[in-house]
């Protein structure tokens, strides 16, 4: 009796011990049931409070509220370096499905053009695009420019005297406004502010003649008639400014654009990529997500993980060459 | 109407609760404000828009109020618009004189602020067409008047003053330039792409030089006295007395020139202490203990405020990165603000001019009976109090970006500020260079890009020729008004051998 006892005591010691390593093998032989089984680091190159970083919250409500995911998503702030810190950190997170960077198309394509680093943008996994965020073209109401065909006269009888005012001379839209210079063979300055809302403040002051800038920022000052908008950069037509002609429309050559999408780190496995995929363009369809786009003025923009690929390629192309122009690739 | 809305338990609770946060994070050196609204920001998701903003004004007046503890304290600036304070602030404090100097930076805020949102209230659609009419060469001549304000920071030695200011220039220079994309000054480093933050600079020389001074002089104990009496711990009322005028001018200045986006707040504290500076009778006092000093700088700081809200609320357009948040909140919430508030939102506008009024009074019946209890910190033997000091300091710079690299940068900085306290160099002026330098220079190239390369428009433009022609007063103030006091004081004497 005491024999048999030690044996059966014996068996269940060694299956309590055996349990934990089939537990571990049921893991193994299939993460993809599992995923995501952590948190998902949202990793964005804005600061807190930057139009990247509340898509990202607001993703993680829809995414709750939906059960669309089963792990929440986490924002995580990594400024700096033109986005240099956050691509590096999540390229040093290579095949880690709980890591997502938040793409800005044109930080993302430049920075590895412009700055040293062991990546470029086909390292990183893309997973799908979200949004187009374009810019308008605006000028100050007394202005004598009715139609963007007034400027370019205007700027073919004076070259290098007309202002244009903007952020950063590469973003997209001082990129924009050189791609028409070129198209049309007409040359302008550019000045540079600190941000999209002084170089407002420099065309409503009359210190500066035009600015090409994200229509959310300006909606106000057209309702009140303060500026007016003369030109659409965008894909589509705006709802607001529904007389406006797009830059395809009009002739002056492709928009530079400001797509918003979602990559992954490098080699990131194709189980996650998939099933992000999916949620992303669930969360989409949420009216939350509507309301978001149509407060900013942002126009949605699917694409899902192959088509974002070869978009980055062709988009990729188009930087190079401006870069180029302005001297601003890295030397090799 | 604004009151209405301002006074309801749930506003009210949210001001309160901003203040209180504020008020905190105003100690926290680099966490500043518009650090804690954009934490704050998801909370205000699904709050009511006029709530929302009522909190986040409240976060943000309380920010100036706590960065002139910490100033006054510890000689470690909270926001780049302190600075001026710690510069009397802190001597104060080394004089004993902690509570008052304190009490005095609570009240002139408290005056300052309120003042401010008064003219707010009447002045707000108007301020919009000043921060409008103030283009690239307006800035120029308004940073420069603040860079010629140098002259009235150097104490005895004009040159060391100079040297310092040129070498604040360089390190504002660091970095990728914003015109042309090319990186200056940046070792190859990337974490020197977007130059040296200014509160990295500004609390490795001030509050860290002081400590490695200190650890020279072998501080063991406390450094000072602390009184035990109310009476001491508070401005005397004659002191308050005193300052009505300084009160009057630099809540002036702080208003209009906070209205500017951008430098707004800073320039405003460094040009009213330097006014404050040149009309006092007393101006060999300034650096060394003068209450004029700290409630020139805190009042502007206040005032300054008043005046950044209005060009977010009524133009669209952020004179702060901490209105900017806000301006974010407001968008996220449904409320545009731009020249169409006033009309279709009007209860937002006038709900966050009300609880200003309100965040103030609160934060003064805050502030005023922690002042013996925050005095009781300068008791704490100096071995602890400097260990703290370099706790609080490395977690504000590495909240600044996460970054252990500008850590480094903090500790370069603080041996300057030691090199520079021991051969007698004024730190003001590094410090005013490091934050407008940049400023200036971008000033400078965008307006020349305008007038394509002519200097005319600088002389062309009546606000910008005005400004420069100040600047230029501004720089020689110091001399001229020895000329004055030489004079005024020989008549006197002349007249008094007569009789």
């Amino acid at each position: 009796m005491r024999h048999m006892n030690h044996k059966n005591s014996f068996m269940g010691l060694l299956a309590i011990v055996l349990l934990p390593f089939l537990a571990v093998t049921a893991n193994g032989a299939n993460p993809a049931d599992d995923y995501p089984n952590k948190p998902i680091e949202f990793v964005t190159h804005q600061p807190p409070g930057g139009s990247m970083a509340l898509l990202g919250r607001l993703m993680d409500k829809i995414m709750k509220e939906g059960k669309i995911l089963s792990q929440p998503l986490v924002v995580v702030n990594k400024q700096g370096g033109g986005a240099g810190i956050a691509l590096g950190y999540v390229y040093e997170r290579k095949a880690n499905p709980h890591v997502l960077l938040a793409v800005g198309s044109n930080s993302f394509l430049a920075t590895p053009l412009r700055e040293k680093v062991p990546y470029t943008y086909k390292s990183f996994t893309p997973i799908c695009n979200l949004i187009a965020d374009g810019a308008v073209l605006v000028v100050r109401s007394d202005s004598p420019f009715k139609t963007v065909d007034d400027l370019i006269a205007e700027a073919r009888k004076r070259p290098k005297q007309l202002n244009q005012s903007g952020s950063s001379f590469v973003s997209n839209e001082s990129l924009m406004g050189k791609s028409i210079q070129k198209v049309k063979g007409v040359q302008w300055d550019y000045i540079s502010f600190p941000g999209d809302a002084e170089a407002t403040l420099a065309v409503l002051g009359g210190n500066a003649d035009f600015q090409f800038v994200n229509p959310s920022g300006i909606v106000e000052h057209v309702k009140a008639g303060k500026l007016r908008v003369l030109l659409n950069g965008a894909p589509s037509r705006y709802d607001d400014f529904k007389d406006v002609p797009t830059i395809k429309e009009a002739g002056l050559g492709d928009p530079i654009i400001l797509y918003r999408g979602i990559a992954g780190p490098p080699d990131m496995p194709e189980y996650a990529v998939k099933k992000l995929e999916a949620a992303f363009k669930k969360a989409m369809g949420n009216m939350q997500f509507k309301k978001y786009t149509d407060d900013a003025l942002m126009q949605t923009f699917w694409l899902s993980s192959k088509e974002y690929s070869k978009f980055l390629d062709e988009e990729n192309v188009r930087y190079k060459g401006w870069l180029d122009e302005l001297g601003l690739l890295k030397k090799k | 109407m604004g009151f209405a809305v301002a006074t309801t338990l749930t506003n009210l609770f949210y001001a309160f609760f901003g203040a209180l946060i504020g008020t905190f994070v105003g100690i926290m050196p680099g966490l500043g404000a518009s650090a804690t609204i954009a934490i704050l920001l998801p909370l205000t998701f699904g709050m009511n828009p006029t709530s929302a903003i009522i909190m986040m004004a409240g976060v943000y007046c309380g920010s100036k109020y706590g960065g002139a503890v910490t100033s006054i304290m510890m000689n470690l600036p909270g926001e780049s618009s302190s600075v001026p304070t710690c510069l009397d602030g802190y001597p104060l404090a080394m004089q004993g004189r902690a509570g008052p100097a304190m009490g005095m930076a609570a009240i002139s805020g408290f005056v300052a602020g309120t003042a401010s949102v008064i003219g707010l209230t009447f002045l707000g659609p108007f301020l919009g067409a000043l921060a409008i009419g103030f283009g690239p060469p307006e800035y120029f001549a308004m940073t420069l008047l603040g860079l010629s304000l140098v002259t009235s920071l150097t104490g005895k030695s004009v040159i060391k003053g100079m040297l310092g200011m040129l070498l604040g220039l360089a390190i504002s220079t660091v970095g990728a330039d914003i015109m042309s994309g090319s990186s200056r000054l940046t070792f190859g480093r990337m974490e020197l792409l977007d130059g040296i933050d200014f509160v990295t600079v500004t609390v490795g020389l001030f509050a860290l030089g002081e400590v490695f001074l200190n650890i020279d002089k072998q501080v063991k104990f406390n450094l000072i006295e602390v009184p035990k009496r109310l009476s001491e711990l508070l401005p005397t009322g004659k002191e308050l007395v005193q300052n009505i005028g300084t009160w009057v001018r630099s809540t002036i200045i702080g208003f209009l020139i906070g209205v500017l986006p951008g430098t707004g707040a800073t320039v405003a504290s460094f040009l009213s202490y330097s006014v404050a500076k040149n009309v006092s009778k007393n101006p060999e006092k300034f650096g060394h203990g003068a209450m004029e000093g700290v409630a020139a700088a805190e009042s502007a700081d206040n005032a300054a405020t008043g005046g950044s809200m209005a060009p977010m609320l009524t133009l669209g357009i952020p004179g702060s990165s901490a209105t900017a948040m806000m301006m974010g909140a407001l968008i996220m919430a449904g409320v545009r603000p731009g020249p169409m508030l006033l009309t279709k939102s009007p209860e937002v506008f006038w709900g966050v001019v009300a609880s200003m009024y309100i965040c103030n009074i609160m934060l003064l019946i805050i502030n005023l009976p922690m002042i013996p209890l925050l005095v009781q910190f300068l008791r704490v033997p100096y071995y602890i109090i400097y260990i703290v000091i370099i706790a609080i300091t490395s977690i504000g710079v590495y909240s600044v970006d996460g970054s252990m690299f500008d850590l480094w940068v903090m500790t370069l900085f603080g041996v300057l500020g030691y090199v520079f306290k021991k051969m007698d160099y004024p730190l003001a002026p590094c410090v005013l260079a490091v934050i407008l330098g940049p400023f200036v220079e971008r000033a400078l190239r965008q307006s020349l890009i305008m007038s394509k390369g002519s200097a005319d428009i600088f002389l062309n433009r009546p606000v910008c020729f005005v400004l420069l022609a100040f600047a230029v007063l501004a720089f020689f103030a110091p001399w001229l008004q020895e000329m004055w006091l030489k004079r005024s004081r020989s008549r006197l004497a002349t007249i008094l051998l007569q009789k």
